[in-house]
């Protein structure tokens, strides 16, 4: 496990890597069905 | 009887088998078709957004070269990968993990008691997890591939942003001129090294720039932040020589710097002659005319006391024989900072190359200082009435030829590179406080009245500019020599610093 400091360093971006792969695994679904 | 009720029941088990085998082979696709990638999202989540407490390690760990700086690796140079590999492992530990449970209850199915009723549901369940498994694998693979393309592509645009902002700020160094010079080391300094400004860690970092350990900003081992550019203001925090280790107190990096070397031979009164030229500072400063203040506490302890040298008419110490620090001044003109430094050396530094070679400052001047004290040339020294040779042998210096120091000099600032065609000099005869103002130019009177016209012909020739001063270094009350003045304007002119002749009134 990473140190203190680099856990909350780190803490947006990973949020940051979650969302977007989130966003784009919902979103390709639904564009290729309403295109 | 019997073999009705016979017939009855193999038509209603045959109706069961009919209907389970299929539905649960149904149910079981879609579970297993949707639990994974759902396994492996939830994989993702303990690794980048819960990690809980009881989460594994991760296998690899990004490396560090020997004595990089002491700050937190960005995310995107390192980190970021090694999280994908974790959340890749942990994500496939749980798809397993979910496999298995579907296969022990499919199992259970078929050799539990009730194994007439059950095997339906566990062969269907078999048979449609193992469809949902491979539709499975096949749209987990898919969110794999978008998880590490949005690390992949994240990454790829931090570094593209980092490089950006390293060239965007080199550009505006550029474009305002600014190249940072030690006044220690004299090493060009593409860009100082920061202390962290966290109370009492003091850790070192060398270069702060967008990079490995940041973009906007860094984020030292004790945790506090620090910014990366001297566009982010990084020259707030407290700067070190990446070369020497030495401190930069001046705050680099935010003001054009000039680089004035004096030299001469010794007893010329290079010294003197510096120490009236930053009294005339100090005066400008009081009136108003141009804001100056010293750079650092070195500069404050040598100079501090120059005005009350000069009132006190004493004899100026002896300049040590090692290599100078420059003595750091800021200037502010027109709004705009500008960094002085003034290097004395010691005039025996110029007699042989092997110690003018270690004046590696000299290759970043731009202006030069020449100084000839007129009395230490025999020709005219043997001009002067025996009254007066007699009244100024105490004040005459017994220093080689000043066109030794000059030739000398000369010839290292070549040898180091320096473009003398872009370069200015100011010849400066010392003592006009003791000697009679030529009538003459006094390009000609150091040709014809000291016999320095080899010396004054290769200034000319070598210089894009070439200027001839007769400055005496000494008070008059609280005013100092007009002559410095003259002087120390044609200096500031050639950097763009035209101070006004009278202050606000």
């Amino acid at each position: 496990m990473t140190r203190p400091v680099e856990e909350q360093t780190y803490r947006s971006q990973r949020w940051f890597i979650f969302a977007a792969t989130l966003t784009v695994i919902i979103l390709v679904p639904v564009l290729c069905f309403l295109s | 009887m019997e073999a009705v009720v016979f017939i009855f029941l193999a038509v209603l088990y045959l109706g069961y088998f009919v209907c389970a085998l299929p539905v649960a082979a149904v149910a079981a696709f879609a579970i297993y078709g949707l639990g994974m990638p759902l396994a492996y999202l939830y994989g993702l989540a303990q690794v980048l957004v819960v990690r809980p407490p009881w989460l594994s390690m991760p296998t690899r760990q990004p490396k560090l070269p020997a004595g990089a700086d002491p700050a937190v690796l960005q995310y995107f140079y390192g980190p970021a990968l090694v999280d994908a590999d974790h959340a890749v492992r942990v994500a496939h530990g749980n798809c397993r993990a979910f496999v298995q449970r579907g296969l022990r209850a499919a199992g259970g199915s078929v050799s539990s008691d009730a194994a007439l009723m059950g095997w339906p549901v566990g062969i269907g369940g078999a048979i449609g997890m193992t469809a949902g498994t491979l539709a499975g694998i096949v749209v987990t693979t898919g969110c794999a591939i978008v998880h590490l393309l949005t690390v992949g592509v994240s990454a790829a645009c931090v570094r593209a942003i980092g490089m950006f902002l390293r060239l965007a700020d080199s550009a505006v160094l550029r474009m305002r001129n600014i190249n940072m010079v030690c006044p220690d080391c004299y090493e060009r300094v593409p860009y100082p090294g920061y202390e962290c400004p966290g109370r009492g860690c003091g850790h070192r970092h060398r270069d702060v720039r967008p990079g490995r350990f940041g973009i906007s900003r860094r984020r030292c081992r004790c945790g506090t932040r620090m910014n990366t550019l001297l566009l982010f203001g990084s020259a707030q925090m407290n700067a070190f020589c990446p070369y020497c280790g030495r401190a930069l107190e001046h705050r680099p990096g935010k003001a054009p710097e000039i680089v004035l070397p004096f030299f001469g031979a010794a007893g010329a009164g290079k010294t003197r002659l510096l120490l009236s030229m930053v009294t005339q500072l100090e005066t400008w400063n009081q009136d108003g005319i141009l804001p100056a203040a010293f750079g650092d506490s070195a500069t404050t302890r040598e100079l501090s006391s120059a005005r009350e040298i000069l009132r006190s008419q004493a004899a100026t110490a002896k300049t040590a024989v090692k290599l100078p620090r420059s003595y750091v001044i800021r200037l502010m003109a027109d709004r705009k900072s500008r960094i002085l430094h003034m290097f004395d050396a010691a005039g025996e530094l110029f007699y042989t190359s092997e110690r003018t070679q270690e004046l590696r400052y000299l290759s970043k001047a731009e202006t030069f200082i020449l100084v000839v004290d007129p009395l230490s040339v025999p020709s005219f020294w043997d001009q002067l009435p025996a009254g007066q040779q007699t009244e100024l042998a105490g004040l005459r210096s017994n220093a080689p030829s000043p066109e030794l120091a000059y030739q000398q000099a000369h010839l290292e600032i070549e040898a180091m590179g320096a473009r003398l065609r872009s370069a200015r000099l100011a010849i400066v005869f010392s003592r006009a406080d003791l000697i009679d103002a030529p009538d003459a130019d006094i390009a000609t009177w150091a040709t014809d009245t000291l016999g320095l016209g080899n010396l004054v012909r290769s200034a000319q020739l070598n210089f894009k500019e070439a200027a001839f001063f007769f400055t005496a270094a000494v008070m008059a009350g609280d005013v100092i020599h007009e002559s410095i003045s003259t002087l120390l304007r044609w200096v500031l002119r050639g950097h763009g610093i035209d101070p006004p002749r009278e202050g606000p009134s």
